[in-house]
């Protein structure tokens, strides 16, 4: 019993995640898609602009050097979670950054309206 | 003299047993509060590095400016939402190839940008080009997936 226990623990800590939104309140969007894929990279920009990547905050050239380290790695899915009240220059800046890299695929992570209605 | 010890598996029984609580217990914590790997947003494919700007026919094109109070149509200051979505569509209705290339001046915030798509898309579009304003048009494909 003890061991079904222990394996069903590992399974749920190696298949979840922890939530990397943190403090970032996500903007609104009616149609949004679920989009699931095993090789994504999270971004988080939060209100002030400052970009965090695995929680850690990046400048931009060390950004830009993460990325580079990821160059060999192929369909790679950028999630984005961007604070809604930021600038939309802050994102337009990390999507030109994620095309120079040839990360192409992007999710512009939102939530749904609550009862149909913005909040 | 024979010694039997008959209470020795008892704590061994005990052990066992508290772990097995305590790994329930974290199971239910880790369902609880953790997020599976499956988000939910806007979906978008970026044109490959060095591709050439796309020509694009005016007819094919409804341009709109976001400002942070105000939206510009055709040069022109839009009154409402519904009016743009009306306009969207109707430009679909002629042409289905029909994008909307959003020009977002400075100071727009995410939220603003992303409502206007909204309005787009409820308008029927699926094809968008985002200006920033100091950067070159980036033709973004929002992409439909069917689950």
């Amino acid at each position: 019993m003890a061991d079904i226990a222990f394996l069903l623990l590992i399974f749920l800590i190696l298949v979840t995640g922890i939530d990397e939104k943190g403090n970032v309140k996500l903007p609104v969007f009616r149609y949004s898609q679920k989009v699931s894929s095993p090789k994504r990279i999270a971004i988080v920009i939060d209100k002030s602009g400052r970009i965090f990547v695995d929680g850690f905050a990046m400048d931009w050239s060390r950004f830009d050097s993460f990325l580079n380290s990821l160059s060999n790695k192929k369909d790679i899915i950028a999630r984005l979670i961007a604070d809604s009240s930021t600038d939309y220059s802050n994102v337009d800046r990390v999507l030109s950054f994620l095309r120079k890299k040839n990360i192409l695929k992007i999710v512009l992570v939102t939530k749904e309206p609550v009862n149909g209605k913005k909040k | 003299m024979i010694h039997i010890d008959v209470g020795r598996n008892e704590n061994k029984t005990e052990i066992s047993g508290a772990m097995t609580d305590i790994s329930f217990l974290l199971i239910i914590f880790f369902i609880v509060t953790a997020v599976f790997f499956a988000d939910k947003g806007l979906f978008l494919i970026l044109p490959k590095k060095g591709r050439k700007p796309v020509q694009l026919n005016p007819k094919d094109v409804v341009e709109v400016s976001i400002g942070r109070d105000a939206l510009f149509l055709n040069g022109r200051k839009v009154v409402n939402m519904d009016y743009f979505r009306a306009v969207v569509k109707e430009r679909l209705e002629i042409n289905m190839n029909t994008v909307v290339v959003l020009n977002v001046l400075r100071g727009v915030k995410y939220q603003r940008v992303l409502s206007v798509i909204e309005e787009a898309k409820k308008g029927g579009a699926s094809e968008f080009s985002i200006i920033s304003l100091s950067r070159k048009s980036v033709p973004v494909k929002v992409e439909r997936r069917e689950h």
